[in-house]
């Protein structure tokens, strides 16, 4: 046989043609026998025949030759494009594993940059975007009613039978269900486990379109007032506290001491989706005495009604049944004038949260940051070093087309994005468990949103995107440069447009931090500053113990329980001080709607009504709390009614500027339900303001009443207030174990700390404080790695040149000055820009600034001068690089 | 001599086909006149089987093709062993020829004493 001649091999190289090849082969072998047969003698034609009949069904044969041929192509294909891949993979591989420093720091950016959009983004979606996880959620609604008070709207609860004339009366809606969140201390073990609760009716499973693990829903008896006790417990807490065991069901726990039987558990997707509720451990039914007040109705609007159309029937039908406001808030209505009073608002979760705006913001920022972070990937792979485009030339000139070369740039930044996104899958997880552990308690869902898949999903769908981008990136870089030219040129000259490039997207990320880190600084600043307030009192371990019965008692039981549990505590060692209230000093007081009148000057019809807050006190509260008295002095201790009070500063101001206010005479002129008119009070005190909610700014004008001396009628008609302060060291254990062991029969006793409920309304400033803080820092570092990279390639780009200048003379120092001085100059370029995008950035968190300007100078200042410093040092590996050049060496090279 | 039936020439023509490219690069129409000569054409096979059975062969991997020229200067698909074929023949020998022994000692064998 003859060797195959070499070209032949080149047939191969044209994609074989399946159906000639097989006719091919078929000819070939008929020529051969016809040509034997005819040797043995035969005539052409018998021996065209005898070979014919040899091969029997010629056609069957050829159509299964060219079936298989197919088949074998097809493999062939996949086998090269996996041989391909392969290659390109480990060709990848090993590029990366050759420049170890400089995969860490492309890898550090790109798990940065993913893993932080990962979490704003799981985040943003969990608190803005998400529709309620109930059928056809986005027509859900929470029904709420508010009172507007001086702007501020304080939440009103609605009555249970707002939800029944809603449920029979309403066309606009398709159900309502109500809850109200509660707590419980669960009975049976060693210490006492505070539940967190949610109390629902029969209807709420079904309208969250979910059915109990295991057991039953609540039943219509369960629902009624002295009905069998049941409760749903949640699937976490059964879990967590009982093994999932199924044998649960039938089981009686105790709940505030009364024994409840276990019908079912419900499954942990279902929520309250109302940011204000932790989430539930127990679900309760919703026992509906008619004067039952609940935290908020949840409404699902038929299709094609407006939420507008919808509040406005709602409202009506409240009008129409007549269905008020709780005791207590009722009182303080102005005749004729509700709908000053209360306004009813149908809201979507998270459109009511302060930090809404913020979080949009933060969320393109982020967004941009990433995007940022890609590009600077993608030139940190192509301008990676003058060797690595001479590696491409070089391939291209040995035959490598310039598609094989483009795959190979895109499988390298595709695996480097992939091993990023898995870092990043971290990286956006713990950012989330942080967020989630740091979320103020408003934030409920944020407890939800930490779930793998989403974290997973979104990582990697960014980090997929990102290795597409970036290999798309350096793609574009390398398709409109002749390669070949980059063999001859020196590639400092080819990559000069590069730079230019490179410079402007340094200078664009150093702006993008320095808005960041401006905002971060504001906030930081603005919690400081709250944090400092001065309170008025004294909060050093002062706790509020409330004893609340089921039932509103007579006041002379108040009185008598009163002063037993205010004995009790001034026996106790390690309770420094008690004295007897409506209330602790709380963001949640009571406040009165009132317009305020004394004798000389009355109120006119003009007058708008605002807010007072309104507080019982004992006579010794204000020295308990160490409120010093300004003017005057506090109540005596006797019990009939006097119509004495005691007022703060503000108040004092308000009624009587620049006189004294002790003696002097005011009162409510808004009168009473009956139409009769509230009686006049006489100022026997004045004391300083009391800030209580930190955000809130000034304290509002407040009167004290005497604690003796109340309406038997009033709000606090069914619960003792005790305020202690503990000794120092004093553990607030000790204090439920005290609480525990006095409270009256047949009461609920909660545990307040005052310092902490007045901490926590800096809850959203202070989240937004964490996350930008973090976000500014993740965007200084990547600012800072960008100008590490543009400066390294600048100074290996001008190594010659370095050393030509130090050959001349030049000292280390003024190649020093050279180097940071690039570097500073592009980071001054970025902070002017970023400040200057603060200015107008900042708007979007202003109401979170609270008396910080936005503009505040000390916040600009410190962001750009952190900013330059990073800059510095972000300068400075290079810059010993450059100070160590040997100019003989560097002026011979390349 | 009476035909002997497709059914068992099927996993032989494989065997066969195996055996004719076991040395060297060979075309379909050598394979069929070794199988011819080699077995006095007693078998006398389909020779339109004789190429989707190399085509089968080429597809599992057993035998490997590469366009050639032949001895009269022609285009033709030259066939050769693989590794995977190489190790296939062996099997299929060593089964064949003790399925074959087994038969001739069954036909060479005493009757059957009770």
């Amino acid at each position: 046989m003859t060797p195959i001649p070499a070209w032949r091999r080149y047939l191969r190289f044209w994609r074989p043609n399946v159906v000639e090849d097989v006719d091919d082969e078929l000819r070939f072998h008929t020529e051969m026998r016809v040509r034997e047969y005819m040797t043995r003698g035969m005539s052409e034609a018998e021996a065209r025949q005898a070979v014919r009949d040899r091969l029997g069904d010629v056609d069957a044969a050829r159509d299964e030759c060219i079936e298989l041929g197919k088949v074998r192509e097809i493999h062939a294909r996949n086998a090269d494009f996996l041989d391909g891949l392969r290659a390109d993979l480990r060709y990848a591989l090993r590029s990366l594993g050759r420049a170890p420093g400089w995969t860490a720091v492309a890898l550090l950016t790109i798990a940065l940059g993913v893993g932080a959009t990962t979490s704003v983004f799981s985040v943003a979606d969990a608190l803005l975007v998400r529709p309620v996880p109930y059928p056809n959620g986005g027509r859900v609604y929470f029904a709420r009613r508010q009172f507007m008070i001086d702007s501020r709207s304080v939440p009103s609860p609605l009555p249970i039978a707002a939800v029944g004339a809603w449920r029979t009366n309403a066309r606009s809606i398709e159900w309502a269900v109500p809850y109200r969140y509660t707590s419980a201390d669960l009975g049976g073990s060693q210490t006492a486990v505070n539940l967190n609760g949610a109390m629902i009716d029969d209807a709420f499973l079904g309208f969250a379109g979910a059915h109990p693990l295991i057991g039953r829903n609540f039943t219509r008896e369960e629902l009624v007032p002295g009905g069998p006790r049941a409760v749903l417990l949640a699937e976490p807490f059964w879990r967590s506290q009982y093994g999932a065991s199924t044998d649960v069901i039938g089981k009686v726990i105790s709940l505030d001491e009364h024994p409840s039987t276990i019908v079912g558990v419900v499954p942990a997707s279902v929520a309250i989706p109302d940011f204000r509720l932790p989430p539930a451990d127990v679900w309760l039914p919703l026992v509906a005495s008619p004067n039952f007040f609940v935290n908020g109705v949840l409404v699902r609007l038929r299709p094609g009604v407006s939420a507008e159309a919808a509040t406005a029937e709602l409202d009506a039908i409240l009008q129409q049944e007549h269905i008020g406001d709780p005791p207590g808030i009722s009182r303080m209505r102005r005749p004729g004038q509700a709908a000053i009073v209360t306004q009813l608002h149908l809201t979507r979760p998270g459109s009511d949260l302060a930090i809404r705006q913020a979080l949009l913001m933060l969320t393109a920022a982020v967004g941009l940051l990433l995007l940022v972070a890609c590009t600077n990937v993608a030139h940190l792979l192509l301008a990676r070093g003058a060797t690595r485009q001479r590696e491409l030339a070089v391939r291209h000139a040995l035959g490598a087309a310039r598609r094989r070369l483009l795959r190979q740039l895109v499988t390298e930044s595709v695996v480097l994005a992939l091993a990023g996104g898995a870092l990043a899958v971290f990286v956006g997880w713990g950012g989330l468990t942080l967020l989630a552990a740091a979320r103020p308690e408003n934030l409920t869902p944020l407890a939800y949103v930490s779930n793998h898949r989403s974290v997973l999903t979104i990582a990697s769908l960014l980090a997929i995107g990102c290795g597409l981008g970036i290999g798309l990136l350096a793609a574009l870089r390398t398709a409109h440069r002749d390669l070949g030219m980059q063999l001859r040129a020196s590639a400092s000259s080819v990559l000069g447009t590069s730079r230019r490039l490179r410079a402007s997207l340094v200078v664009g990320e150093v702006a993008l931090s320095a808005i960041l880190l401006v905002g971060a600084l504001l906030l930081v600043h603005a919690v400081f500053d709250l944090q400092r307030t001065k309170l008025g009192f004294d909060a050093r371990g002062v706790y509020e113990l409330t004893f609340t019965a089921r039932q509103p008692m007579p006041l002379a039981e108040r009185v008598s329980s009163g002063a037993t549990l205010r004995a009790r505590a001034t026996a106790d060692p390690q309770i420094e001080g008690v004295t007897l209230a409506g209330n602790a000093p709380s963001p949640h007081g009571w406040v009165m709607l009132s317009v305020l009148e004394t004798p000389e000057r009355p109120a006119t019809s003009a007058d708008v009504p605002s807010g007072t807050a309104i507080d019982v006190a004992a006579p010794d509260y204000f020295s308990m709390l160490r409120m010093p008295f300004i003017a005057g002095r506090t109540f005596d201790g006797g019990s009939s009614p006097r119509h004495e009070v005691v007022i703060n500063t503000s108040l004092a101001r308000q009624l009587w500027t620049g006189g004294s206010a002790v003696g002097q005479r005011f009162r409510n002129a808004l009168m009473k339900r009956d139409g009769s008119h509230e009686p006049w009070e006489t100022v026997i005190g004045v004391v300083p303001d009391v800030i209580v909610d930190l955000t809130g700014g000034s304290a509002h004008p407040t009167m004290y009443l005497p604690l003796e001396g109340q309406d038997p009628d009033g709000p606090a008609a069914s619960s003792i207030v005790l305020i202690v302060r503990l000794a120092p060291g004093t553990s607030a254990a000790r204090l439920a174990s005290f609480a525990k062991s006095v409270a009256p029969p047949g009461t609920e006793t909660s545990i307040g700390n005052v310092r902490e409920r007045i901490d926590r309304t800096l809850a959203e400033p202070r989240f937004m404080m964490g996350i930008l803080t973090t976000f500014a820092a993740l965007g200084v570092v990547l600012a800072a790695i960008g100008l590490f990279g543009v400066i390294s390639y600048t100074v290996g780009q001008r190594t010659r040149e370095i050393g030509i200048r130090m050959a001349l003379g030049a000292s280390r120092g003024a190649v020093a000055r050279l180097v940071v001085g690039d570097g500073v100059r592009l980071a001054l370029a970025g902070i002017v820009i970023g400040l200057a995008g603060a200015v107008a950035a900042t708007r979007l968190i202003e109401n979170l600034l609270y008396g910080v300007s936005r503009l505040d100078p000390f916040s600009f200042v410190a962001g750009a001068t952190v900013l330059l410093a990073v800059a510095v040092v972000a300068c400075v590996v290079p810059m010993l690089r450059a100070t160590g050049v040997d100019p003989a060496i560097a002026v011979r090279a390349d | 001599m009476p035909e002997p039936t497709v059914e068992v020439l099927r996993g032989t023509l494989d065997m066969l086909i195996l055996k004719a490219v076991s040395w060297g690069p060979v075309h379909g129409y050598a394979v069929a006149r070794w199988i011819e000569q080699a077995t006095n054409d007693v078998l006398r096979i389909e020779e339109g089987s004789l190429y989707p059975a190399l085509h089968r062969l080429e597809t599992r991997g057993w035998i490997a093709a590469e366009w050639g020229t032949s001895e009269n200067n022609r285009r033709a698909k030259f066939y050769t062993l693989t590794p995977k074929g190489r190790a296939q023949l062996r099997l299929e020998t060593a089964t064949w020829t003790r399925f074959a022994y087994a038969v001739f000692a069954a036909l060479e064998a005493p009757p059957q004493t009770t």
